[in-house]
């Protein structure tokens, strides 16, 4: 490997080549803080020196994983001695934005909140918004094809990117930076680089889509009786909100009193003996009209029995304060740990019946051990945290198997938006079909021969 | 006892404000407002001291265009009786707004009026000590912690470096500091109600205040932008800098 990462020195200069304690000092995981094994960390400037890196590591035989900003939490970043990582953290720039047709284009490196705020400037809106903003870098939401927040209006990072450049395993360059709506020419090859987790090429720029800024938002917290509401609640804001609902968040009980009454983190806007609540939130043009609608839909739902109670945010700053609650995975890890945490998509109606399953089976196994659930209900979303007191590897596989395998008979997924990396790649099969799976193989052998991207992520062995 | 407390309609403070081309003022177009957060303090303490018993009815007042009506049934949504909305064009001057709420006062009879202590749009700080003065009342001001014991009201200051407390004579005027309460949200169901509490119009001819102009505001500026840093590539060339660009050594 030394004589690689010399003539890679030459490439990106000795500086952007770390060593030693330098990778050490690095975490690999966000959540366990483990510090990062690889043998060395490479800092290339932009798309041609990765090129050319990305050649040498070819002709050397040797493995790579992409760093991005390190918030996944599948261990997507986790890297052993033999292999290097490639930080794409010198690339950041923020390289055009163009209003008229919506677009704006950057380095993959670029984290997440400087291309709002850099939409913002413009008087555009970039619609990805999720906890890890500060932090995520836009080739790390894409290669993760990220969900978060505002998915129930805009979608996931797929419907946000129109272009992608990547970098093959070999090196080569594939420029797919479309800039148009609509292009039908042949295939869509940027689409192979959205949520394949680095394991295809590595993305270096794209090109994003953009909104025009709607500033109006408005947000309440209601509670729900039971799950027949929930989901008629959702109906009720879909159509009532005429398009402008931006998020459908819903926190089970055992969450809501989990980070208010029981651990006072935050104080709890409304009382904490409700089955369900949810934060939901509008976002318009007009401050005045999209205020009215959004009062008037809340109080329809009221007057229906879709909610039991309710707040509304009357400024931002009570809105933010209303956020913290659902964003505070901090706060959940914290007072869980240690903690097993899924990220799951199932049909909506079926989520209450298998929550209670999951429950039941959960504490019929371990006493006291907590379930914990929110999500993003519109999307088919539930983020499950599962407490059981212990960390074993053993009891690790008997939650999964608890929480995985109900899945497959109701046609859910094992991941709905954080990806599949290393945690789960044994349960990918209870997801997809095998004839799926071979043809990912079929992809991974055309684009990536020799097995340097992401080794032994998200896809099973390849039987030779 | 009743309480009077006076609210303002200002720029959300979450919010990035944009002066106007023109550097006349913020532009206001289609921008979030929201209750001055010091006037919100204000309205939780009212209502908390109606909770505790100490207060009978809380009238929330605001003076300005027709929108501030949105503050004054956010106001009774968090639990005010009823409101007087004096209507102006514009948003006066505070020996104008102070005037007209002494009229107020001297009307409502409050036992004691309770105020932000500056909005956060025109941070003048001026409206409660002019109206303690013209209402002839004693005034505590930045209050961080308010009590209502024997016909005298306890106001607690933050001052540089520790706490001072006051006993006023009621009828007073108390001003709000940012540690004084926690507000609380509106709830649906009060949102609900507000809607039929009731709300007086007044002009400022009804109260017999004719507003006279005495300050005009001649311009907006953003602050001045921050130029970007330079890298240098050794100590000399960043002594050289200092001492011969920035003068510092």
């Amino acid at each position: 490997m030394n004589i690689l990462l010399d003539s890679i020195e030459k490439v990106v200069g000795s500086q952007n080549v770390l060593r030693g304690e330098d990778v050490r000092s690095r975490t690999a995981d966000w959540m366990t803080k483990e510090p990062c094994l690889a043998g060395a960390i490479v800092r290339p400037a932009n798309t041609e020196q990765l090129s050319e890196v990305m050649a040498l590591c070819y002709e050397a035989n040797q493995a790579v994983v992409t760093h991005g900003g390190l918030t996944g939490l599948v261990r997507g970043g986790m890297a052993s001695s033999d292999e290097l990582v490639i930080s794409l953290e010198r690339m950041t720039q923020i390289e055009s934005i163009d209003c008229v047709s919506g677009t704006m284009t950057v380095q993959a490196g670029a984290p997440l909140q400087s291309v709002q705020e850099a939409a913002d400037q413009a008087e555009m809106q970039f619609n990805l918004d999720l906890g890890a903003r500060g932090s995520c870098t836009i080739g790390g939401n894409i290669a993760t094809n990220a969900g978060g927040i505002r998915v129930i209006r805009y979608g996931m990072m797929r419907d946000l990117v129109l272009g992608v450049e990547a970098v093959l395993a070999d090196g080569t360059v594939v420029n797919s930076m479309n800039t148009m709506l609509k292009n039908n020419a042949g295939y869509d090859l940027k689409q192979l680089f959205i949520g394949s987790e680095g394991t295809l090429g590595i993305v270096t720029r794209a090109v994003l889509k953009l909104h025009p800024q709607l500033t109006a938002t408005n947000t309440a917290l209601v509670a729900c009786e039971d799950f027949n509401s929930l989901t008629g609640l959702l109906q009720h804001a879909r159509k009532s909100l005429g398009g402008e609902l931006c998020a459908f968040e819903v926190m089970w009980s055992s969450y809501y009193s989990l980070l208010t009454t029981e651990s006072n983190r935050h104080t709890p806007p409304i009382s904490s003996d409700a089955p369900y609540y949810v934060l939901i939130e509008s976002l318009g043009a007009e401050q005045k009209e999209s205020h009215e609608r959004f009062e008037k839909a809340i109080e329809s739902a009221f007057e229906k029995g879709l909610l039991i109670d309710a707040v509304l945010a009357s400024s931002d700053h009570q809105r933010e304060k209303l956020w913290a609650i659902r964003e505070d995975v901090e706060g959940l890890a914290h007072l869980l740990a240690p903690r097993f945490a899924f990220d799951i998509s199932l049909p909506i109606l079926e989520m209450d019946k298998y929550v209670r399953k999951l429950q039941s089976a959960v504490s019929q196994r371990w006493k006291n051990a907590k379930v914990i659930v929110f999500g993003h209900l519109g999307d088919g979303n539930l983020h499950v945290s599962v407490a059981t007191g212990d960390a074993s590897d053993e009891t690790r596989e008997a939650v999964e198997s608890l929480v995985y395998e109900p899945l497959k008979l109701m046609g859910g997924s094992v991941s709905a938006e954080h990806g599949i990396g290393l945690k789960k790649r044994k349960y990918l099969n209870l997801s997809r079909t095998p004839a799926e799976i071979a043809l990912m193989q079929t992809l991974k052998i055309a684009l990536d021969p020799r097995g340097l991207l992401n080794r032994n992520k998200v896809l099973p062995d390849i039987l030779a | 006892m009743k309480l009077i407390v006076s609210v303002k309609r200002v720029i959300d403070y979450n919010i990035k404000v944009r002066v106007k081309a023109d550097n006349t003022g913020v532009d206001l177009a289609n921008v979030k407002m929201a209750l001055n957060p010091f006037c919100e303090i204000a309205v939780e303490e009212a209502i908390r001291l109606k909770e505790a018993g100490v207060a009978s009815e809380v009238v929330v007042v605001s003076i300005g265009p027709t929108a501030v009506q949105e503050q004054l049934r956010t106001a009774l949504a968090l639990g005010a009786d009823r409101a007087i909305h004096v209507e102006t064009d514009e948003l006066p001057e505070p020996l104008n707004v102070a005037k007209l709420l002494a009229k107020v006062i001297e009307a409502e009879q409050p036992g004691l009026v309770i105020l932000g202590k500056q909005s956060i749009d025109s941070d003048n700080n001026q409206v409660g000590q002019m109206l303690a003065a013209l209402a002839g009342r004693p005034q505590g001001t930045f209050a961080s912690e308010v009590k209502v014991e024997g016909g005298k009201v306890l106001v607690t200051r933050e001052v540089d470096g520790g706490l001072r407390t006051l006993s006023l004579d009621l009828p007073a005027i108390v001003t709000t500091d940012l540690r004084l309460n926690e507000p609380r949200y509106a709830k649906l169901p009060d949102i609900m109600k507000a809607k039929r509490k009731p709300l007086d119009v007044k002009t400022p001819a009804d109260l017999g205040v004719e507003l006279k102009q005495h300050i005009t505001q001649l311009k907006v500026e953003t602050p001045a932008q921050r130029e970007a840093g330079i890298k240098v590539d050794s100590v000399d060339a960043l002594i050289d800098k200092l001492k011969n660009e920035a003068k510092v050594i």
